[in-house]
């Protein structure tokens, strides 16, 4: 599915569906003999899923540009979610930097099934191809969170955003994903 | 959804001034240029996987401090 890009700078809040580069999220911190050893993951590409209205309103209440009299509306993080790359993803490879081996996809009906957002942990995505970003999948099971103004002052790594609609789909993708219901296995072997 | 959008709008992009500087990634050590395994390249960003780095820190000693 090709996806279009809404725009390739940030306007001002952080927004729903905006694709940001190299996004830093604290893994461990450990402490031994006075020595700090804090555990950083990086994550070359994440998408913003957190509703648009929420970021709006706390993009407000943070910069005074709205008429709030009180804070009520400020969130604490933003929730995102990584993209790797498709052809990582076939071999089960985006993480053996992280020592995690993964699903290999090795039929041709496996993949179809992941280009054609049939499995409701992924979602396939090729933007546009002004935006240097190659085909990649959202992994809805890697979800994290960043501070709000962490990724407000990551404008230089603002890559993209997608366009409306396609978020959109996005993000209700998600939701179902978050909400879905787990089975015991054996109910779902009968 | 607060906002109002044209699903088919052109660009709209102008340059925000109202954005703080970013600080974290660019304090992060210089790192090898990887090696692509398997075709799809990375575009323009020399990491094209998520990896783990560390940062390590000494506690400071307030000795002699009392409460």
């Amino acid at each position: 599915m090709k996806v279009r890009k809404t725009r390739l700078q940030r306007l001002g809040p952080v927004s729903q569906g905006d694709i940001y580069n190299n996004v830093e999220v604290i893994d461990d911190v450990l402490e031994k003999r006075g020595i700090i050893q804090i555990s950083k993951i990086v994550f070359p590409l994440v998408i913003v899923l957190t509703q648009d209205c929420d970021l709006e309103q706390d993009y407000n209440v943070r910069s005074g540009k709205g008429e709030a009299k009180d804070q009520d509306k400020l969130i604490f993080s933003v929730l995102v979610a990584p993209l790797y790359n498709v052809e990582h993803v076939y071999v089960g490879e985006h993480l053996n930097q992280l020592q995690i081996k993964m699903q290999v996809f090795e039929s041709r009906t496996q993949k179809n099934n992941l280009l054609n957002n049939e499995i409701p942990r992924y979602h396939y995505l090729d933007i546009s191809s002004e935006v240097p970003v190659t085909p990649s999948v959202i992994d809805f099971k890697h979800y994290f969170s960043v501070h709000v103004d962490y990724l407000r002052g990551k404008t230089k790594d603002f890559i993209c955003q997608v366009s409306p609609l396609y978020r959109e789909d996005i993000s209700q993708r998600f939701a179902s994903y978050l909400a879905r219901i787990g089975l015991p296995k054996q109910w779902k072997e009968k | 959804m607060a906002k109002e959008y044209d699903v088919f709008q052109k660009d709209y992009a102008t340059k925000s001034t109202s954005d703080i500087g970013s600080k974290p990634t660019e304090m992060r050590p210089k790192e090898k240029v990887q090696n692509q395994t398997v075709t799809g390249g990375v575009g323009l960003y020399d990491r094209s996987k998520p990896y783990r780095y560390f940062v390590r820190a000494k506690v400071i000693n307030n000795e002699g401090k009392k409460d």
